[in-house]
């Protein structure tokens, strides 16, 4: 049974919006200023929740001139509790003001109990966290009638009971609530040097016709982990990962989501070009 | 007893320390605290307590990064004490809703300015320097504002004085100028930079009054900020 059949994510529908970057406030001058190099953005909505004015003009500037796609953070749809409506109520008036062609959340616990835990945090490969999602995926859609996609992230605490593998846990979210996949190619890389996976055996176990969007990024080494920090260029096997997905998926829109240690812009364009020249090679825009 | 019980209580897990630690001493023991059927807490004892505990630290150390984000000064006047005190202080503290992560730091900066049992009373100057920091959280809250604080010690030269710290020309004979990043691989910093332990050698901020104003006219509006030096000493 499905349970969403509100609004199925089909690939087709959407629009190709090609390659862009992560919106950060210290990027903004030097975007506007080399927008020919930026497709897209991928605006945090928790940063204009509740905004002050400053940040309701920002993002309506940022929306006059790029289409923008807005990225939960703590929406938590793996909480068994359900969501948080007062979130919810916000984070759909940021998605309703930008008129989105799709929305991106995450495959994770972020509160239980009235704990914030802070970051997000890994749900138990079973058919109940299945159930949970897609019904909080529900409760969403309900408010936000904008196609989800839905973000698989890194973990560090295998959960015990698990009945599914992540690649076929993340699947039967999919396809029960009829969500698309944001593939964070980072994180698929992050897992696979932490955990010994095989990221190529992981991506054969998605449903690739579901992947709209892709992340990537570079992160660190850190007491023998890697971690995904979001900090550092694109390692060459992260590119080779990102070149493996464009082979094989219709992907409509790709993100590059530095955060920290900021570089020239110059540096940023180059690896939105590079990313931009690897979708080429396989005729996924122009 | 259900997935959302066993998430309560793997939150509780990741963020209290004493609880992680008795709970895998004994996991059917703590049970009953959590919440937890014996046999849900037979599941969960088979979690890997480095895991865990490794999954804890980062949520402990981007805690702090954040904080450090709204507390820049603090942060960089009390060097090495300020992860110390601030493990101590989120050990114990756990901020919800709405604008956690500027409540948080709020709570930390009332922490500081509280005498703790145990802990080396801050310098005056210190103490002004949070309070500073803590009465611009206060006015980033979004409501209509006039706070005015008055402090015993020159914070427009400290301003300058972190600035040239910054910027490597007030460094103290005999200690190194912090690195620069791009020369050294990015790393999760939950130590005292070179930087850190540089300003909190340079001499204190002379006594002067100095007066602080914040007003914020609309809810969501600009905050307007003077920081005058008093003419007299």
């Amino acid at each position: 049974m499905t349970f969403s059949q509100a609004l199925p994510v089909r690939n087709a529908d959407l629009p190709n919006l090609g390659v862009g970057l992560g919106f950060r406030e210290p990027l903004r001058s030097d975007l506007f200023l080399n927008r020919d190099n930026v497709d897209f953005l991928e605006i945090i909505a928790d940063h204009y929740m509740a905004p002050t004015l400053f940040k309701e003009r920002e993002l309506d500037l940022l929306a006059a001139h790029f289409p923008l796609v807005p990225h939960g953070l703590n929406l938590s749809l793996g909480s068994a509790e359900g969501l948080d409506a007062g979130y919810l109520d916000a984070l759909a008036d940021v998605v309703n003001r930008v008129h989105p062609p799709w929305w991106s959340e995450h495959i994770a616990l972020t509160r239980a109990g009235g704990i914030e835990i802070g970051h997000l945090s890994p749900l138990p490969f079973t058919r109940e966290a299945v159930d949970v999602v897609c019904r909080n995926v529900e409760s969403a859609q309900k408010k936000i009638h904008v196609p989800l996609i839905l973000e698989n992230i890194t973990w560090n605490v295998r959960l015990p009971g698990r009945t599914m593998d992540e690649a076929e846990f993340v699947t039967a979210i999919l396809e029960k609530s009829g969500c698309g996949l944001l593939l964070d190619v980072t994180n698929l890389y992050t897992n696979a040097c932490n955990h010994g996976d095989d990221p190529i055996q992981f991506l054969e176990g998605l449903p690739l016709d579901r992947i709209v969007q892709l992340h990537f990024v570079g992160g660190h080494w850190f007491d023998g982990e890697w971690i995904d920090s979001h900090s550092q260029p694109t390692p060459p096997a992260v590119w080779d990962l990102l070149d493996q997905v464009l082979r094989r998926a219709p992907v409509k829109g790709v993100i590059l989501e530095r955060d920290e240690n900021l570089p020239p812009f110059a540096e940023l364009a180059g690896e939105l070009q590079h990313a931009r020249a690897l979708g080429r090679q396989y005729q996924q825009w122009a | 007893m259900g997935l959302a019980e066993v998430q309560h209580a793997l939150a509780r897990l990741y963020v209290e320390r004493g609880l992680r630690e008795r709970f895998f001493a004994d996991p059917q023991a703590t049970a009953k605290e959590l919440h937890l059927t014996d046999l849900e807490a037979e599941e969960l004892g088979r979690l890997s307590p480095v895991e865990v505990a490794r999954f804890a630290d980062t949520l402990a150390r981007k805690r702090q990064s954040q904080t450090r984000q709204f507390l820049p000064w603090t942060a960089r006047i009390l060097g090495a004490g300020f992860a110390r005190r601030f493990l101590t202080y989120a050990a114990v503290s756990h901020p919800q809703g709405e604008r956690k992560l500027l409540h948080d730091a709020l709570q930390f900066a009332d922490w500081l300015l509280t005498p703790q049992p145990g802990d080396v009373a801050l310098h005056a100057w210190k103490i002004d320097v949070i309070r500073y920091e803590a009465a611009w959280l206060k006015s980033s809250l979004p409501r209509c504002t006039l706070r005015v604080r008055v402090f015993r010690h020159d914070l427009r030269d400290l301003q300058r004085r972190m600035a040239d710290v910054q910027r490597g020309t007030n460094i103290p004979e005999g200690v190194e100028s912090a690195p620069k990043r791009e020369d050294e691989p990015q790393v999760e910093n939950d130590h005292p930079s070179d930087e850190d332990e540089a300003f909190t050698q340079v001499n204190a901020p002379r006594r002067r009054w100095n007066v602080a104003i914040w007003i914020r006219v609309h809810p969501r509006g600009r905050i307007w900020h003077a920081l005058i030096a008093c003419p007299f000493v």
